[in-house]
């Protein structure tokens, strides 16, 4: 197991190199520069400032002294505020997100698994029904809707919650209610279907015959044999959760990373461009690992195909 | 001998989009303290549906009981409630199904498994249900058993998850144990393990057995008494020795026939003409008329009752009314016939001959 993780490692890593080449020189294919909207800079003013910040030089140097840099685990300092250290400005802004992101990710998910399961049990019935149409919604509708009328419900008429203010913990219950809404159609639907499966396979006959009674039969054994394709789809919803959403952000006036994310791209601000990137790629790759293990965990035929590797 | 189970007027129907089903079609026979009962048919015949109805496994939505009872330990099992019945399941009543490949949860250690009707239904602390569960896979010779207590089923071969299937089974001691076809997935010389084990846990724990098969040479070897299903009916019922060399039923003869023999020589392996009936319309007399050249006017207009031939066997047949014609059976029965005492092709010794 400890050999296979290393070596997913080094997988890690070479991804991370081919992304933040392909990052750079697409994000230089951009029209523009950093500089473009001050215009009140004289063209030898300009000049000195890209000569300052490299942006002369032949796009091969910019690329080795930028990979040189990143190396070191220098991002740069950013073009868009006074000499912000990328590093530091990511991880600020990305608190926020984060903070969201996990909230939604795991109330999300319990909710979405015991609808499924509830529907499952219950094939057919009105709770079927019930749990099935939650689910569709939550697909089809996306999460800005939702938080735009969370907002008008609960903040502009019932004013529960401030309205576009980030005032600590309280200002994120509004927002990661919106943001659970698809964790919670996905996981839903897949445990449903799994789960029907799952009922009907001779284990379960097994363990009925053993006198088990229907609570046992779904904990116990249906359970845990129906999560494992609901983990494959959550892993990149989890990346996705926890690097924010620009939209949702937006609409709650959050600080976080998804704002900053685009604000960044629409200034050419090169560095927290490929910072972010890197930052978001990270953590791709990284839950993607943390779901490869989890299989193990759930899948005990998975666990030991992994360690003979 | 005292009865332990006893199957009454059993009517069983599935509801699918076709129609109705009627799989069962009123199932009379009692099962004795200790002995093995095997019941065979074709696929579709009702045996595995009538064991399944005795554990009351069928799903709810779709089976209508229409009439009859299962007696056991004095109590119908069909009118008792569910959580009555999960008290029986797998304490009084345990059964062993056809595919050991897919009948242990792959997630589940196998000790787990097995300690969980010994502490549901036995209510043993963990330590002694442990210390229960090696002993079972000792019992059912599972090599180092303490070692698979912390392993998973797709590390067993298939005759090794049976074995551990069989001790799930045997866990509670149960009064009765429905085998369901326990060898047809396995390769035969792990058949012949298996069928050796069941005898050998037989003698030492004394449990009765119901014992599905499609394989007369099993039933040879394990029953006491066999029951023939045929069309969602018991056509049959009497001891090994009865059903083997004094068969009635037509559809009997049938089976017998297509068992390949080394006696009789013949190159080419009898198969009963025809498909089995469909039970979305049931034919209203005899079903295995359609399939039988033995079959009588009688038989596509009436269904033919119960005839007893002696103590211990039955066969529905009209061919056993006295009014009856007399027929010849086909030559391998006849043969089979002539070593039964009391059959009427039965050739004594006569002493002298070499």
């Amino acid at each position: 197991m400890a050999k296979y993780i290393v070596k997913r490692i080094a997988y890690m890593f070479m991804s991370l190199f081919i992304i933040a080449t392909a990052t750079f020189f697409l994000m230089k294919m951009l029209p523009g520069s950093p500089l473009q909207s001050a215009a009140k800079l004289s063209p030898e003013q300009r000049a000195v400032v890209y000569e300052k910040y490299g942006l002369n030089d032949p796009l091969p140097t910019q690329y080795v002294k930028y990979m040189g840099n990143l190396l070191q685990g220098d991002f740069g300092t950013s073009f868009q505020f006074k000499n912000a250290d990328v590093m530091t400005l990511i991880l600020k802004k990305l608190e926020y997100s984060m903070i969201l992101g996990t909230q939604a990710l795991i109330v999300g998910t319990i909710i979405g698994i015991v609808l499924g399961m509830i529907a499952a049990l219950k094939q057919n019935t009105i709770w079927d029904y019930g749990s099935t149409i939650i689910a569709i919604l939550g697909i089809s509708i996306p999460s800005f809707v939702f938080a735009v009328l969370l907002q008008y419900v609960f903040a502009v008429n019932l004013e529960w919650f401030d309205v576009g203010l980030w005032k600590g913990w309280k200002s994120s219950v509004l927002p990661s209610i919106a943001l659970a809404i698809g964790p919670v159609a996905i996981a839903a639907r897949f445990i449903r279907t799994e789960m029907i499966e799952v009922l009907s396979s001779d284990y379960i006959l097994l363990a009925k015959a053993k006198g088990a009674n229907g609570f046992e039969i779904a904990f116990k054994h249906a359970l845990r044999n129906a999560l494992i394709p609901l983990i494959t789809v959550l892993g990149p919803v989890a990346a996705g959760l926890l690097t924010g959403s620009l939209v949702v952000e937006q609409i709650f006036a959050i600080p976080g990373i998804g704002e900053q994310f685009v604000k960044s791209i629409s200034s050419n601000d090169f560095s927290v461009i490929m910072g972010t990137t890197i930052f978001f790629s990270v953590f791709l790759i990284v839950i993607i690992l943390i779901v490869d293990i989890l299989y193990g965990v759930i899948d005990p035929r998975i666990r030991l195909s992994g360690g003979d590797k | 001998m005292e009865k332990i189970l006893e199957v009454k007027d059993l009517e069983l129907s599935f509801d699918t989009f076709a129609g109705e089903v009627k799989a069962i079609r009123g199932v009379n026979f009692d099962v004795l303290k200790g002995e093995t009962l095997a019941i065979v048919g074709e696929s579709g015949s009702g045996k595995s549906v009538t064991t399944k109805s005795i554990m009351r496994l069928l799903p709810d939505s779709s089976t209508r009981y229409k009439n009859g009872a299962i007696n056991f330990d004095g109590k119908n099992l069909l009118s008792i409630s569910e959580k009555e019945m999960q008290k029986i399941r797998g304490k009084d009543i345990s059964m062993i199904f056809q595919d050991p490949m897919t009948s242990l949860n792959p997630t589940m250690t196998i000790g787990k498994q097995i300690m969980e009707p010994l502490l549901k239904h036995r209510g043993l602390s963990k330590k002694e249900a442990r210390t229960n569960a090696i002993e079972l896979l000792t019992l059912v010779g599972m090599p180092e058993p303490e070692a698979r207590m912390k392993e998973y089923p797709h590390q067993q071969s298939g005759g090794q998850r049976q074995r551990i299937v069989i001790a799930i089974a045997l866990a509670c001691n149960p009064k009765l144990l429905i085998a369901d076809e326990p060898t047809t997935a396995l390769d035969v010389t792990i058949q012949a393990q298996i069928l050796e084990l069941m005898k050998d846990l037989q003698k030492k724990i004394s449990t009765s057995i119901i014992f599905i098969t499609h394989d007369l040479g099993v039933v040879a070897n394990v029953a006491d008494r066999v029951a023939v299903m045929y069309g969602g009916q018991i056509v049959e019922v009497g001891t090994v020795d009865e059903i083997f060399y004094n068969p009635q039923h037509p559809y009997t003869w049938g089976l017998l026939s297509s068992m390949p023999s080394l006696d009789l020589g013949e190159d080419k392996l009898y198969a009963i003409p025809g498909t089995p009936p469909d039970l979305l319309n049931p034919p209203i007399g005899d079903a295995f008329a359609l399939r039988s050249e033995y079959a009588l006017a009688i038989d596509l207009e009436e269904r033919p009752p119960l005839f007893q031939v002696s103590d211990t066997h039955y066969a529905a047949t009209w061919l056993l009314h006295p009014e009856a014609p007399v027929v010849t059976p086909p030559p391998a029965i006849v043969e089979r016939m002539k070593k039964f005492p009391g059959s009427r092709y039965y050739e004594e010794k006569h002493g002298g001959e070499s």
